[in-house]
């Protein structure tokens, strides 16, 4: 047979997938006739199908009769585990309870020092720390001693100052002193820390009104006109 | 000896009533017409069936063979027929049974006794032959034709595992096949 006559029937590229079952109704139909009347593609059909056919038989009796391979692959196939068998096995584990315990005694830490860094109050400075020095019942004046701390900066007063003589103190000038005494027998603690440095200026309507512990020169004058 | 004479001749022969002519022509080409019917059903049973059928219908009508078709040209187009015959009862019936017993005394072609089809040495000598010419294709050829064969993968799904055109996939399954042939045709696999 001609292969280039062949070549030029438009139907012969329908040999293979006709062959293979592998075409619509419709052009199914169309080859078949054309098979009934072109005896080239009749020719070519039947000789592809020979070579096809011996690749069939050679597969069906070598590779068919060949048993398939089992393939096992090992799964861990038990039954469900569940959330407290988990929890079983990983406390099995030698280092669970020990890494458990490290972990529980640091979270603890850190829960216990946030408390009592709270507890310790406003960080604030300037609110009662004063640069005029508190006068104390004898009339000294005390300056402040800043002392550096782990929580942060402490500010103690010291009495430095000594008693002037000649000095007449009034009964308010004393009382005066004496609230002075007691406010600056307190420590001022300094928050020198970050966090402390970050901390935002509060907004007006969280303003917290705080005692007002500040030497104040208009009540210094009062207790003068008084006793005068 | 019937085996000298050529297609030509066994049919003329076959024509005046020489059974043996007409069984050297069926066992000349009873594969090959096998295989077409085969292509054209795709299962072996019909196929068997219908090659039958081909041979008793060309015996019935070798009287209207004129030699202006070659022989083997001529019992094409009778399996074409009879696979199509077979294709429409198939559609009008859910299950075919080709009654065997039926027209088995037109049946008067005989096949040579010596011819064994189930011969195992012969048939291992082709299973080789037909391995060697497969694995002498181009690879890129070869592939094709195992995918289809032996996977039994459409057209589509060797055009998407390959990343190939669908009418590259074809066209490289066809060429594959006529190499096969051509490599097959040079060792004599008619059994006799």
């Amino acid at each position: 047979m001609n292969d280039v006559d062949f070549l030029k029937c438009k139907f012969g590229s329908g040999i293979v997938p006709y062959m293979y079952g592998e075409m619509s109704g419709s052009e199914s139909s169309s080859f078949e006739s054309h098979l009934l009347e072109c005896s080239m593609c009749t020719d070519e059909f039947a000789s592809i199908s020979s070579a096809r056919y011996e690749v069939y038989e050679w597969k069906k009796l070598e590779f068919d009769p060949l048993a398939t391979p089992q393939i096992e692959i090992v799964f861990d196939t038990g039954s469900a585990v569940s959330w407290a068998d988990k929890l079983r096995a990983v406390f099995a584990q030698s280092w669970a309870i020990p890494s458990m315990t490290a972990a529980g005694i640091l979270v603890a830490a850190v829960f216990a020092t946030t408390f009592l860094l709270s507890e310790k109050g406003s960080p604030d400075i300037a609110a009662n720390f004063s640069k005029d020095a508190a006068v104390d019942e004898s009339g000294t004046r005390s300056s402040p001693e800043i002392t550096s701390t782990e929580a942060g900066v402490s500010v103690n007063t010291s009495e430095e100052r000594q008693p002037q003589p000649g000095v007449v103190r009034s009964a308010a000038a004393q009382r005066v002193s004496q609230k002075h005494a007691v406010r600056t027998a307190r420590p001022i603690t300094i928050k020198a820390t970050s966090a402390q440095n970050d901390k935002k200026a509060p907004r007006l309507n969280e303003f917290v009104e705080e005692e007002d512990t500040s030497v104040r020169l208009a009540e210094l004058f009062d207790d003068i006109e008084t006793s005068e | 000896m019937l085996t000298d004479l050529t297609d030509e001749k066994l049919v003329e022969l076959a024509v005046s009533r020489n059974s043996e002519a007409f069984g050297e022509i069926v066992k000349r080409w009873e594969r090959k017409i096998f295989a077409l019917c085969f292509g054209m059903l795709g299962r072996e049973d019909d196929a068997r069936d219908a090659a039958q059928e081909t041979f008793i219908a060309a015996y019935r009508n070798i009287s209207n063979f004129r030699g202006e078709a070659k022989v083997s040209s001529w019992l094409h187009r009778i399996a074409v027929n009879q696979c199509l015959t077979t294709k429409r009862r198939a559609k009008t019936r859910s299950e075919e049974f080709l009654d065997d017993a039926s027209g088995e005394g037109d049946r008067v072609f005989v096949v040579p006794e010596h011819r064994s089809p189930a011969n195992s040495t012969e048939a291992t000598e082709r299973l080789t032959i037909v391995r060697q010419a497969v694995s002498s294709l181009p690879v890129d050829l070869r592939q094709v034709i195992v995918m289809k064969e032996f996977e039994e993968m459409t057209f589509q799904e060797i055009s998407d595992t390959l990343d190939l055109p669908l009418s590259t996939v074809k066209s490289r399954l066809y060429t594959a096949l006529r190499q096969l042939r051509m490599k097959l045709e040079r060792v004599p696999l008619e059994i006799s």
